[in-house]
């Protein structure tokens, strides 16, 4: 199969301009299923195409432009409102991912869209964080027991809050990855970040790229994948060259433990979207790179899976990488002792609940 | 079935891909003049539509209808019986959802020589019911549902598509207006009992000549009352306006500037009647 048209316009923007009706089309319909619309609107503004592209094309990216711009506005004032949660209190939450990117205002900003706001606290500080996100108007989404206890016992995040008359999701989390395969020292993470004024706070730069990439290669969830791996780009792009960023980079993610997450992030920009980065920062036998063989089935798998989740884009390998990674994500997080019992469970848990469940007619909005 | 059927809707380009065969010839009858229309300028496709059911035994227990927008899902799925209303309902999500180049107003829309109308109204107030009688009438409609106002000149954009009835005023325009096609009745639906009305020849064929506002009404029906008239203040009527807008939120400041100069050039109208002759008289004297 060839490389969809989104990834070949993401490598070449420029290209675009000799495109015919159909492939604009074809775009169009890759990049909206890829979370991406809004993104492209800003890749061909900041290149100054814009004026040169079929009025039609530029409708449906502007208005996948406008939709992020109103999301930005509420991520912005909701951010507040967390703010104010936990004005005179001694907890400074870090935000994380897109709530983060909006909030510093960094490139990776651009067209970037969310479904909730991800923050950080220490886990000492947890029960209080809920307690005052809670008087905040946020209540909790789960109301299984089981449910409560996988949360808290085995991941790094307590169950999403919903705030109760608008609806918007927080995830809390107290470390970026589940704490059981392998831990990241959070405290190291506490000690970089850069803690405004208003008292809320972001991962620096270094930790920023490596939680994303650590969220992204190590977890099992690719529908946004392609759109997290330009994440990376912008935030790769971002680094000071004259200043060894990258040296720095490497440094850090070798004393969190997080080579190779960085790895992959290195290697799979480089291959899908051809960024500018030194791939070679990261030698083959460093400590936990995998053997030329495993590298070469990840290079299959993730190449059919960092792409738009479209018909028009996916190659026959595609399910089975999805699956693939899907349990690989898994695994990463869990023990098989753990594993396979919760498993169990679930799936039981889902055959009582089936009767119980009501009927709904129309879907949350997106 | 896959029945990849193209057609404009006002400044839309539409693919129907897949539909249910039963509601087919009511799908030809509501669309007859798009769909015989010549579409030569090259364009894209801004929305593919599948409404199908789902594969399975669930085609024959309960059977049920999914819309689809590309291979987005936005809906749960509805009844079978629903098939025809839901690709109107999911078309109009789609404009809603996606068509931020222009600032949309949930009112219905019609016009007469140099006079437009925008009448917003809540529903129950007889807005589908006069919008259909005036189309009959002579009047070209821009849409029942949904109005566009393009920011570039501030001129109302036809979409001319079917005109969703409900309950008792299925009767009366099936009665009063037996030469417009009117499709079947679909029960039960979140609305009551629907049926659709095809939009008249006129509008179609006319449907790429935009329009500026020259008026804005707020129907009101009350059954055995004297016509009345009442001015309505500007100020109301942008309220009214921008709290029945479904992307004003999304277009930032130009938006709010942009209701405003719509309602500053425009006449403003409570309109209360009960006769369509009464209504007819009234808006026909509405000369710009």
């Amino acid at each position: 199969m060839s490389t969809p048209l989104l990834i070949q316009t993401l490598r070449n923007p420029t290209h675009a301009l000799a495109y015919s009706i159909e492939q604009w089309e074809l775009l169009i319909r890759q990049a909206r299923s890829a979370n991406l619309l809004p993104r492209l609107y800003c890749i061909f503004n900041n290149a100054s195409l814009l004026a040169q592209l079929p009025e039609d094309v530029v409708n449906h990216l502007e208005s996948g432009y406008k939709k992020a711009q109103r999301q930005h506005q509420q991520v912005i004032w909701e951010i507040h409102q967390i703010q104010k949660a936990f004005t005179n209190t001694e907890i400074t939450p870090i935000l994380l991912k897109g709530g983060a990117y909006i909030h510093s205002g960094v490139t990776c900003a651009q067209g970037r869209t969310l479904s909730d706001i991800d923050i950080l606290v220490r886990k000492a500080d947890l029960k209080k964080a809920e307690m005052l996100l809670m008087i905040g108007g946020w209540i909790t989404t789960k109301s299984d027991d089981y449910d409560k206890m996988y949360y808290r016992e085995w991941t790094h995040e307590i169950p999403p809050i919903r705030h109760i008359k608008r609806g918007t999701v927080i995830d809390v989390h107290h470390n970026i990855f589940p704490i059981l395969n392998f831990r990241v020292d959070a405290e190291k993470l506490w000690k970089n970040a850069l803690i405004g004024q208003d008292g809320i706070g972001v991962l620096s730069l270094e930790d920023m790229i490596l939680h994303s990439a650590t969220h992204l290669f190590l977890e099992g969830n690719f529908e946004n994948g392609l759109r997290d791996l330009t994440d990376l780009d912008l935030l790769f792009k971002m680094l000071d060259s004259q200043q060894q960023g990258f040296e720095k980079l490497k440094l850090r993610a070798f004393e969190l433990g997080l080579g190779l997450p960085l790895f992959y992030a290195l290697r799979y920009c480089q291959r899908q979207l051809n960024s500018m980065v030194p791939s070679e920062l990261i030698h083959p036998n460093d400590v936990g790179i995998p053997s030329a063989i495993r590298l070469k089935l990840m290079d299959i798998l993730f190449s059919n899976v960092l792409i738009p989740f479209h018909a028009t884009s996916k190659s026959p390998l595609h399910g089975i990488a999805v699956f693939f990674l899907y349990w690989r994500g898994h695994f990463n997080r869990m023990p098989l002792k753990i594993l396979i019992p919760h498993l169990i469970k679930k799936s039981l848990k889902s055959l009582t609940q089936r009767k119980e469940s009501k009927e709904l007619t129309q879907k949350p909005q997106q | 079935m896959r029945v990849n059927i193209s057609f404009n809707a006002g400044p839309f380009r539409i693919m129907l891909e897949e539909f249910e065969k039963p509601f087919l010839d009511d799908f030809h009858a509501l669309y007859k003049h798009q769909l015989t229309q010549q579409n030569s300028s090259q364009r894209l496709t801004d929305f593919r539509i599948s409404v199908k059911a789902p594969s399975g035994l669930r085609r024959y227990y309960r059977p049920q209808t999914c819309f689809y927008f590309d291979q987005f899902q936005p809906f749960y799925p509805l009844p079978y019986s629903q098939t025809l209303p839901v690709f109107e309902w999911g078309l109009n999500w789609c404009i809603a959802t996606q068509a931020h180049q222009f600032l949309q107003f949930h009112a219905a829309g019609l016009a007469k020589n140099n006079t437009m109308v925008i009448m917003p109204a809540p529903p129950g107030s007889g807005k589908s019911t006069l919008t259909a009688a005036l189309m009959n009438h002579g009047w070209r409609l821009f849409s029942d549902e949904i109005v566009l106002i393009r920011p570039s000149d501030g001129l109302a954009v036809p979409i001319a598509r079917p005109i969703n009835l409900k309950n008792n005023s299925i009767d009366i325009a099936e009665s009063t207006f037996p030469e417009s096609f009117l499709s079947q009745r679909f029960k039960d639906t979140h609305k009551g009992t629907v049926a659709l009305m095809a939009p008249s020849e006129l509008s179609v064929r006319n449907a790429h000549l935009c329009q500026k506002p020259t008026h804005i009404i707020f129907p009101k029906y009350v059954a055995g009352s004297a016509m009345q008239v009442t001015a309505m203040d500007r100020a109301s009527a942008v309220m009214e306006l921008v709290t029945n807008s479904f992307n004003y939120h999304m277009q930032g400041r130009p938006g709010i500037e942009l209701a405003v100069s719509v309602v500053d050039q425009c006449e403003c109208i409570q309109f209360t009647y009960s006769s369509f002759d009464d209504a007819y008289a009234y808006f026909d004297s509405l000369e710009v």
